[in-house]
């Protein structure tokens, strides 16, 4: 182990040494993945049947709100609400608990060298692994009730890819950000609070009068969500500029995470 | 390495925790550190173990490296004791597979038989203590740093304690140890260090040490 403070650090070689730590550290991360698994259903009567319930019982409130507000027929709209709010509980999540995990892990971080990545990488891990839970009982669940999917569901790997980067980019940055502005976690929450309801994931865009459907359009969230409302609720193959821009923005997030964590990777214990 | 800095929470101005510190040590050196509380002992520490990265200058470890700074590395509280100790083996780089093997040693030291399995946040600070030095004790690294752990707890367990820690010293190859007992500096050591004010002030014997950092740093009573 070296550390020289006037060696200068390509972003190569950055993001090389971020990565043998990571994997160095590997059973740490893991443990903190499990952690943050086994936490948040630690000591209900219900335990891991939550995983599936509590998005299950959302999708019902919602459904029965908005089909009614909205008067669509309901079986056609919970697929449709389920395709687009699972991904966004998904995203959402990862960026509340990543956000903070930095600061969460002060007293880790102050006593032993950790790689700094490891907190909002093992957060964006155990929210992805609850998103495949939910994702996998709720359809199985839903052929039950007569979802109709197509074969397009194969295409579900590559939109959870993106989404898992776009999460993933966004919760570094938050991470390193939370770090020094405190209040950041709460402006997150508040934030992505409104951006649910300025998301077509309640409501489809159509629903938009046209002259403003192209500023909904254009939430940075909407091209991920896009592809799994199209993969999932219209059972369409999303078209290739769909799949570019998605992934445009997860590579912008990730670039995002990466540079602020380059930038300020060091100074951020100092900062605890 | 020179210079470590640390920024106060008011930053009208930067001051050093640490300044031109330079030392190289070689297996067999047991390096005692004293100091008044401030001096740096603790941030010299954290800055080998590469917590603290230093603003200017450099820093070379090789071999395994264990810092027992503040008694472990900290515990998640939401978790029981069991998980606790893989959750610390982790973190110091040690595998499932190798914490596996301490397991029983680990939770047998700890007295904590009975509770293990219980969440860490239910445990008295003296039973935490008691975990928190037990698998610290359990990993054997090459280079050990050190800053006062000769354990908390009743009278019984810091004996055991201390005999334990005696034996991890001296099974590691480079040992830097921070303390206000100079018996103990006296005993261990082979060299030690003064700090004041984050400078070295002194480096030799460590009887030297001892009766410089007594005679010119101790503020008189």
């Amino acid at each position: 182990m070296l550390y020289d403070s006037s060696a200068r650090e390509s972003i190569g070689a950055f993001l090389l040494g971020t990565a043998r730590e990571l994997y160095a550290f590997r059973h740490a991360t893991a443990s903190l993945v499990l952690n943050g698994l086994r936490n948040r259903y630690r000591r209900s009567v219900l335990g891991w049947s939550w995983s599936l319930l509590e998005p299950l019982l959302w999708l019902v409130v919602m459904a029965a709100v908005f089909s009614l507000v909205l008067g669509i027929r309901l079986k056609d709209y919970t697929l449709f609400l389920f395709s687009g709010l699972l991904p966004w509980q998904f995203i959402s999540n990862s960026l509340v608990r990543g956000g903070r995990s930095l600061v969460e892990a002060e007293t880790f971080l102050k006593r032993v060298y950790l790689p700094k990545a490891m907190f909002p990488v093992a957060s964006v891990c155990a929210e992805t692994v609850n998103f495949v839970l939910n994702l996998t009982s709720l359809l199985i669940l839903g052929l039950g009730i007569g979802f109709r999917l197509g074969w397009t569901v194969i295409l579900l790997p590559a939109a959870l890819l993106l989404a898992f980067a776009l999460s993933l980019g966004l919760a570094l940055a938050l991470s390193v950000v939370t770090v020094y502005v405190r209040d950041t976690t709460q402006l997150v929450q508040v934030g992505l609070h409104a951006t649910l309801y300025l998301l077509p994931v309640l409501y489809p865009l159509e629903r938009i009068p046209p002259a403003y459907r192209p500023y909904f359009a254009a939430n940075p969230f909407y091209p991920v969500i896009h592809l799994f409302q199209q993969i999932l609720h219209a059972r369409a193959v999303p078209s290739l500029q769909d799949w570019l821009l998605a992934a445009g923005i997860s590579a912008l997030a990730l670039a995002l995470g990466i540079g602020l964590l380059r930038r300020r990777g060091e100074d951020i214990v100092y900062q605890l | 390495m020179q210079r470590t800095r640390r920024q106060e929470v008011a930053p009208s101005r930067d001051f050093y925790a640490l300044k031109d510190v330079s030392l190289a040590l070689s297996s067999g050196d047991r390096l005692g550190i004293v100091g008044l509380n401030g001096a740096g002992k603790t941030t010299l520490l954290k800055a080998i173990a590469g917590i603290y990265p230093p603003q200017r200058g450099r820093i070379r470890v090789s071999g395994t490296l264990t810092p027992l700074l503040e008694l472990g590395t900290g515990f998640d509280p939401e978790q029981t004791g069991r998980e606790n100790i893989y959750l610390n083996g982790a973190m110091f780089g040690l595998t499932p597979r190798d914490m596996m093997a301490r397991e029983e040693e680990i939770i047998e030291f700890s007295e904590l038989t009975d509770s293990i399995d219980m969440p860490v946040k239910y445990y008295s600070s003296g039973m935490q203590g008691r975990l928190a030095f037990s698998i610290a004790a359990a990993l054997q690294p090459q280079i050990l740093l050190i800053d006062e752990i000769f354990a908390t707890g009743d009278a019984h367990f810091v004996a055991k304690a201390s005999a334990r820690m005696l034996a991890v010293i001296d099974r590691s190859q480079i040992v830097l140890f921070a303390s206000h007992n100079l018996e103990q500096i006296r005993s261990l050591c082979n060299r030690a260090i003064v700090l004041r004010k984050g400078e070295v002030v002194h480096y030799g014997p460590p009887a030297s040490a001892v009766d410089l950092y007594l005679n010119e740093i101790v503020p008189k009573a």
